[in-house]
């Protein structure tokens, strides 16, 4: 059973410049009162996502419109669960995979082998079921004998097969993605748009950021508009073009 | 089609978990998560010394000579037999090397993470555990060379030394308040780090490793204010056949409980803003 429950969602972020990681500034802030405090503590705050509400149920395919920074990515974020909500009420049920930033976190110095491995225990499997998954991910790599060196001597096209393979490895339930990943060259793309075709179509909700009419046509039934934060529209894709 | 479809509210009211509940989920569910911190550990371990042949046993080596040179060097300053000193630096050195590198650690410990933090949805506690999962680790090659200096020890009492395990495992509880209530800190404010740094090295110093507390006299107090001394003395009374520190024991008791309860509160407070400070 999966489900996204929003409630007048809102994520704020506290933007800090560097006197504002400094501890010397928030110490003056506290003990000064007036013009240097207000020179000092001058944070900005931005307002990522404004009182979003919202619910997706099983089986919804929702694409996510909106100009850059107009919160798209953030709102992926916090469903994937890396931010938390400053305000608002959210509720995520079902196991969440995330394919933002799929190359974060890796370990650049350990072999590709252990990062599958590594990956794997941090997303949840067990050792052994991850040994299960194993061949078949080095398979779909196609990266060799490269997944026993460091990591850092990949190139970030053989990186990202890596992760790739690695985040689309696990059953989900619900996926967040920002824009349809495209992997590697020609040959390895289509085969990496099956993998991913197949990993979306067993999951029961997709969410996905994009800037693609067709995409949105082709893959989902609901899309969102954001505007600095905040939802302006909503529309079936496959009954409205996109205005 | 075109007007908003927010749901309406239902009826029934959406409790939003409290900070303290979610918290305490963290805690408790960060160091039930063996199966990773367990493996991310030993992980770091197996990286640092991955083209070694002696692998983690540098660990020991390098203490072993730390501790053998450091030892005469200051058994003859001061002016001590070097057979009685050399397991009170041992002891002193060791543990001091386990707790520090907790301390100064667990100031990173979330900023080392931040690829994962702002990936994969985990406890924070589980990252703390890693770190103290590692340095425990260490230690335990270290606790190599305490056995080597029950040589030099006169009286040994095996009963005594029993509680050393405990000890250690105490300790290592300690490393994870510690780890986040600095991780948090340090996180929001760069510079902690820096100071805490160089509080370490005063530390250093200050705590009865090269040097006896008999020593200071009238001045006792310098080392029974310090929880770093007590820390200690949980390993090397025992070790040294001095019996079982019941001051040092209620000391960190207390400590521990205190730790806990600011950890506690910290995570209360700052657990869901460390994603957005990274």
């Amino acid at each position: 059973m999966a489900l996204i429950e929003a409630e007048n969602l809102v994520v704020e972020f506290p933007v800090f410049t560097n006197s504002h990681r400094s501890l010397k500034n928030t110490l003056l802030n506290a003990t000064t009162g007036g013009r240097i405090a207000h020179a000092a503590g001058n944070k900005v705050l931005v307002r990522a996502n404004d009182q979003l509400s919202f619910k997706i149920a099983e089986g919804e395919r929702v694409g996510l419109l909106g100009h850059n920074g107009s919160g798209k990515t953030t709102l992926l974020r916090a469903l994937a669960g890396a931010y938390e909500p400053t305000e608002g009420y959210l509720n995520v049920e079902g196991k969440v995979a995330s394919l933002l930033d799929i190359s974060l976190g890796m370990d650049v110095d350990a072999s590709g082998y252990d990062n599958i491995f590594l990956r794997g225990i941090m997303m949840g499997l067990s050792p052994k079921e991850i040994k299960a998954k194993m061949i078949d991910i080095a398979e779909f790599t196609e990266l060799g004998e490269y997944l026993d060196m460091p990591v850092r001597t990949y190139s970030s096209g053989m990186l990202l097969r890596l992760a790739f393979a690695v985040s689309t490895s696990v059953d989900a339930d619900i996926i967040v993605m920002d824009e349809w990943l495209s992997v590697g060259d020609a040959d390895f793309n289509e085969k990496a748009a099956k993998r991913l075709k197949s990993f979306v179509d067993n999951a029961s909700i997709l969410v996905i950021a994009t800037h693609s009419e067709e995409l949105l046509k082709n893959v989902c039934n609901r899309a969102f508009r954001l505007e600095h934060g905040q939802f302006v529209d909503e529309f079936d894709p496959r009954v409205e073009a996109v205005a | 089609m075109d007007e908003l479809s927010i749901e309406p509210l239902e009826a029934r009211q959406r409790v939003k978990e409290s900070s303290y509940t979610l918290a305490l989920r963290d805690l408790l569910g960060g160091v039930n998560k063996a199966s990773i911190w367990n493996i991310l550990g030993w992980q770091d371990i197996k990286q640092r010394y991955m083209r070694s042949v002696l692998g983690p046993f540098w660990l020991t080596i390098s203490s072993a000579i730390l501790v053998a040179a450091l030892g005469v060097l200051y058994a003859t300053l001061l002016g001590q037999s070097i057979e009685e000193f050399i397991p009170h630096v041992a002891g002193g050195l060791l543990v001091w090397i386990f707790l520090s590198t907790m301390i100064l650690e667990g100031c990173t410990v979330f900023i080392a993470s931040e690829g994962i933090i702002k990936q994969i949805r985990l406890p924070l506690t589980v990252h703390v555990c890693r770190m103290v999962w590692r340095n425990v680790i260490i230690f335990l090659h270290n606790a190599v060379i305490l056995l080597c200096v029950l040589y030099f020890v006169p009286e040994v009492d095996i009963a005594h030394l029993l509680t050393i395990p405990v000890a250690i495992l105490v300790i290592a509880f300690n490393g994870i308040w510690i780890g986040i209530v600095l991780g948090v800190l340090c996180t929001r404010f760069r510079d902690i780090h820096q100071i805490i740094t160089n509080f370490v090295q005063i530390l250093f110093f200050l705590t009865p490793i090269f040097w006896k507390p008999e020593l200071l006299q009238d001045r006792g107090w310098v080392a029974n204010y310090n929880p770093a001394y007590h820390f200690i003395e949980l390993v090397r009374s025992p070790l040294l056949g001095n019996g079982i520190p019941v001051f040092s024991w209620s000391v960190i008791m207390l400590l521990t409980v205190a730790g806990f309860i600011l950890a506690y509160f910290m995570l209360a407070r700052y657990r869901h803003r460390v994603a957005y400070w990274l």
